[in-house]
């Protein structure tokens, strides 16, 4: 028999801790959320510490009704090699911190999240590595888990009705399901489209967030002001039709549909700067789709959201049929009629 | 919230399950043990997650019900159970995820479990190099029915992929699925009551071999089809297998390529290049033996392919030595269509279409038979370039340069 593996060691280890050992915390990745030092004060108020700084994005994420706060922290001294398009280029130990919450009272306009997990990615020598915490009832700490966790989360919903909905906490593989392209690891959300838009309304510092990072001297040389570089839409705001849906579908289609990604090899890429209409799926016949056709023919028929492929895939709750795949169980209403209204305005001459 | 708790007694099973502190448990050539649980979803997750580069994970004999897709990401990493009979992994349950595996590792070996009854895909395998699956079972239990996922075994873009004695059974479209792929062998491996058997996409030099596809609505595909990244699949050398009684009314969904294929075909060549098809058992099969086509809109089966770079016709195939045994004694409405209601339909069908424009006086362009007298040829002349439905052998009496074997 062979000698037990650093694997059973970990586990033992790990059942202490979630078991209320006091070990210290030894090194990163630590179990305990608190131990990293990004907040001040108490953990749930997620008050950034001196050298993180919030963020927000134009077109975010669908997530199943979560909230997201954002937040990244550079390495001192630390700079971020800009370009118009992806991706950015961050120093080693960079971390990104995205945290979910949820509203548990949606009848009123009440602050009364819970915080559900929070996920990091941390630029190691080996590249972007994820780690997963999940917060305690009491909202005092989260601890890290690998093999992901169902969350049951329970709410009031606008008409007062209590209300149970399933949320999953991904396993530590899943990750890279949506940021790894060509086995490499990226961030998302970083990137001069999706951070062209003011800061969020309680950060410390107001205005661009382009500018206000160019103003902390947080860019490798000098980047132009953010009026002339490329921008989002925001899918929600009142902007140009077209823009918004694109910017809806890069935020929420081109992680896995781009070269290189899952969605790949099918053919179909929706990053917001592709130009190709057949690309981004005008009139493009599915490769290997199976059941998520649906019976329609093609991924978007101009004119024609019900037999569009892409609209049949955004509605359904079908492992096998909906998108995209992870890490979601619910359909996002608001996404589902900004993008029927997009293929309806779109001119239609009739697919071959 | 009960996390804390339920992580506890998950992890002091999973302790007690794999192994011990002196690691007295953990079976030789194991690095990682998970046996079934009252926690699959998170044991599993947990052990690829802990899988390094080449290590070997072992799945003891048991059922594990996984409610997700678990992804396996390493290296060189092992997946090993204890036969495809006595470990399998079922995911009825699965909540999220397209697929029951992803392995998105190079280098990785499946070997001795099955899947079954995932709702989307059993095993994807994404853009890797070298993928090994020996010994494995995808199977959807209900058969033909339209809730089945729709590839068994499913490797993608991938450089070096070999599947050998597996089983998949139930696919809505392709069983054993290896796509925009090289380097291909499938080997000794049985499909049957999918729609698809075997099939082989926009990929170049395969090998299938000694296999066994029946039941299915055709037996073995070999397409190449517009709009994807990898194009050109080419040189796939398909001997020694036995496709029959493949009449399974398609059951696919009507939006997908395979959803179009008539039921009670042996094999298929689409617009896929230098195919040899020789040696086999083609036999009981309703519409026809083998057919080769162009994807034609002329055959009111495609539309016109919008990617430039495509390619629609089938080209320096070779058809030959193969033994026909009762094909196409019921052929399909859609074969009768393009056949001229020829009743019982040929043993090989081509549509006779191809570009006129190429330049072939070296005859590497031509599709070849070389067959016993007795085997019935049509060429249906579905594009109207020669003189209409010909059953004369003489146009198609040549031969290609054989392909490797091993």
């Amino acid at each position: 028999m062979k000698p037990c593996t650093r694997y059973a060691a970990s586990l033992l280890f790990a059942t202490g801790l979630a078991c209320g050992g006091d070990e210290g915390p030894g090194d990163p990745p630590y179990e305990k959320l608190s131990d990293w030092g990004f907040f001040e004060g108490d953990l749930v108020d997620q008050r950034p510490a001196a050298d993180v700084i919030g963020y927000t994005v134009a077109a975010p994420l669908w997530a199943d009704f979560a909230g997201k706060g954002r937040y990244m922290r550079l390495p001192p001294g630390g700079k971020i090699g800009y370009v118009d398009q992806d991706p950015w280029s961050f120093p080693d130990e960079t971390i990104f911190i995205k945290t979910f919450f949820f509203d548990t009272d949606r009848s009123d306009d009440a602050n009364t999240a819970r915080i559900v997990e929070t996920r990091l990615l941390v630029l190691e020598d080996t590249g972007w590595e994820s780690y997963i915490y999940v917060w305690d009832d009491a909202q005092r700490e989260a601890t890290r888990v690998k093999g992901g966790a169902d969350v049951d989360i329970e709410y009031v919903d606008s008409s007062g009705q209590a209300q149970t909905q399933l949320y999953l906490v991904p396993d530590q593989n899943t990750c890279g399901d949506c940021h790894a392209r060509d086995d490499v690891a990226f961030v998302l959300g970083p990137i001069t489209h999706q951070l062209n838009v003011d800061a969020p309304a309680d950060a410390a510092m107001q205005g661009n967030q382009i500018d206000l990072f160019s103003e902390l001297g947080l860019f490798e040389g000098a980047v132009a002001p953010a009026a002339t570089l490329p921008a989002f839409a925001q899918p929600a705001g009142g902007g140009d039709l077209d823009a918004r849906a694109r910017a809806y579908l890069h935020g929420n289609c081109s992680h896995c549909h781009r070269p290189g990604g899952g969605g790949g090899p099918s053919g179909l890429s929706f990053l917001a700067w592709e130009q190709t209409p057949a690309k981004y799926g005008v009139c493009k016949v599915p490769a290997a789709a199976g059941g998520g056709a649906g019976g329609r023919r093609v991924d978007i028929a101009p004119g024609d959201p019900e037999g569009s492929i892409v609209l049949f895939r955004m509605q359904s709750v079908d492992p096998e049929i909906k998108m995209p795949e992870l890490p979601s169980l619910l359909s996002d209403d608001f996404g589902v009629e900004l993008i029927r209204e997009w293929i309806t305005a779109l001119p239609d001459p009739p697919c071959e | 919230m009960t996390i804390g708790v339920k992580l506890c007694s998950l992890f002091a099973t999973l302790v007690l399950a794999s192994c011990t502190a002196d690691g007295s448990n953990l079976p030789d050539g194991c690095d990682i043990y998970v046996e079934p649980s009252v926690d699959d979803q998170t044991t599993l997750a947990e052990a690829f997650v802990d899988a390094e580069d080449g290590m070997t994970v072992c799945l003891a004999a048991g059922e594990f019900k996984p409610t997700r897709q678990l992804t396996l990401d390493s290296n060189g990493v092992t997946l090993k159970g204890a036969g495809p009979e006595q470990t399998i992994i079922d995911f009825a349950l699965q909540e999220t995820g397209g697929n029951g595996l992803l392995v998105k590792g190079d280098d990785v070996t499946l070997v001795d479990f099955a899947v079954h009854n995932t709702p989307g895909d059993g095993i994807r395998v994404d853009q890797v190099d070298n993928i090994l699956f020996e010994r494995v079972h995808v199977i959807w239990e209900a058969l033909h029915s339209l809730d089945n996922g729709a590839y068994g075994l499913y490797p993608v873009q991938a450089n070096g992929v070999t599947i050998r004695a597996c089983q998949v059974v139930g696919a809505r479209d392709a069983g054993i699925y290896v796509g925009q792929s090289t380097n291909i062998l499938v080997e000794d491996s049985i499909a049957h009551d999918n729609v698809a058997g075997i099939e082989i996409e926009n990929s170049t030099d395969a090998i299938v071999r000694r296999n066994e596809a029946y039941d299915n609505t055709a037996g073995v595909l070999v397409f190449n089809l517009p709009g994807l990244d990898v194009k050109d699949g080419k040189r796939c050398n398909v001997y020694e297998n036995n496709l029959h009684d493949n009449n399974v009314d398609n059951f696919a969904d009507p939006g997908t390529v395979v959803g179009i294929v008539p039921p009670g075909v042996g094999m298929l060549v689409l617009a896929a290049d230098a195919t040899e098809v020789h040696d086999n058992l083609i036999s009981n099969n309703r519409s026809v033996g083998v057919a080769v086509i162009a994807y034609s809109s002329e055959s009111m089966l495609f539309k016109p392919p919008t990617d430039p770079e495509y390619d629609i016709y089938s080209e320096g195939n070779f058809i030959h030595d193969n033994t026909y045994t009762t094909n196409g004694a019921d052929p399909d409405a859609l074969v009768l269509l393009l056949t001229g209601s020829v009743n019982p339909s040929p043993d090989i069908i081509f549509d006779g279409c191809f570009g006129a424009d190429k330049n072939n006086t070296s005859g590497a362009l031509s599709n070849c038979v070389a067959e016993a007298d007795t085997v019935r040829f049509m060429d249906a002349d579905l594009c109207a370039q020669g003189m209409g439905i010909s059953t004369d052998r003489a146009p198609v009496t040549c031969t290609q340069a054989p392909l490797p074997a091993e």
